[in-house]
């Protein structure tokens, strides 16, 4: 039923031999998929997706990371298909159900993921600031993220989500391939009033423990 | 997102729906617009049934704080529980808007 309706491909990857010795427990099947999604179905069904709507060198980027962190979950998509379908809520529940989360931890999940893969899609991949100001500005800067998403070569820019556990704690890694950034300064009341800048705030609050590198350039979210 | 607006005696009551992301900034545009309206003396948003907000629809909702004040309109912020109380309790949106339960 489900190759009827998504017409998907299962599709043994290889090239993640640390990974699949690492994990020997679990064996990772990967989706290559070319067409809109039900999401729910897919994340349920593969403990590692790869959405693949770009050049094969984007994929190859993609596996490495995956490789390198060697998480029980993966996901990599590009920000074009990403920015297309709102996965934080699906993900989040897959998340809860492979780690034995509840409802509060898959709530604070899914809100973290949400901020982290837009801030990795529209400022990390597309590199465009937040700063609107007003309603003319909102659809300016909305049409701004839809003209750079069909250009070459942020379209095919990945986000890649992993998750993994250690002991107690799920950690949730966001990597875009933008520049990196600096997280900003301590919230003041004059940025409360501001209609940006709000989404690693959240983020600190929700997890118990945020870290952001550069290289590449990911968020990385402890929950308890 | 989907919403419903009802006129009331105090203004416009707007009874949002379902999950309020940056994917709603068309829908929540026409939203803005009815804040110019003419004889508007309220706006309230009910978000009882809101499942789940994020920043970027916390920033639509400070613009449109911000149109309101611009034509000194209260606006109120009702109902809002779960993901969303939770938030907006993180933004600090009790300093910036009329909460009520």
């Amino acid at each position: 039923m489900l190759q009827n309706r998504l017409r998907f491909t299962p599709h043994s990857i290889g090239a993640l031999p640390s990974h699949q010795s690492a994990r020997a427990q679990k064996s990772p099947f990967y989706f290559i998929i070319s067409v809109n999604c039900c999401w729910q179905s897919i994340l349920s069904t593969a403990s590692h997706v790869l959405i693949e709507v770009s050049p094969w060198v984007s994929l190859q980027n993609a596996q490495q990371f995956i490789s390198k962190q060697r998480p029980d979950f993966a996901l990599s998509v590009t920000s074009r298909t990403l920015y297309q379908h709102n996965i934080a809520l699906p993900l989040a529940h897959t998340i809860r159900r492979r780690f034995g989360l509840n409802n509060a931890q898959e709530e604070d999940i899914a809100t973290c993921l949400q901020e982290a893969i837009q801030n990795a899609i529209i400022h990390g991949n597309l590199g465009i600031n937040a700063n609107y100001h007003d309603g003319r500005g909102l659809e300016y800067y909305y049409k701004l993220i839809q003209r750079v998403l069909n250009k070459e070569p942020f379209y095919h820019r990945h986000v890649t989500i992993c998750a993994w556990q250690n002991s107690e704690v799920i950690t949730i890694a966001v990597t875009d391939q933008g520049k990196g950034f600096e997280p900003p300064a301590q919230e003041t009341h004059q940025q409360l009033e501001k209609p940006f800048g709000r989404g690693l705030n959240l983020i600190s609050h929700l997890c118990r423990a945020m870290r952001i590198s550069s290289s590449p350039s990911t968020i990385y979210m402890d929950f308890a | 997102m989907d919403y419903q607006k009802h006129t009331t005696s105090n203004g416009i009551k707007f009874e949002l729906s379902g999950t309020f992301t940056f994917a709603d900034h068309q829908i929540f545009k026409t939203i803005l617009e009815h804040v110019d309206e003419a004889g508007i003396h309220q706006i309230e948003l009910d978000m009882a049934a809101v499942t789940f907000i994020d920043s970027a629809a916390l920033g639509m909702l400070l613009l449109l704080r911000d149109r309101c004040q611009s034509t000194h309109t209260p606006i109120i912020i009702s109902r809002a529980q779960g993901q969303a109380e939770k938030v907006m309790r993180i933004s600090k949106f009790d300093q910036l808007f009329t909460l009520r339960s």
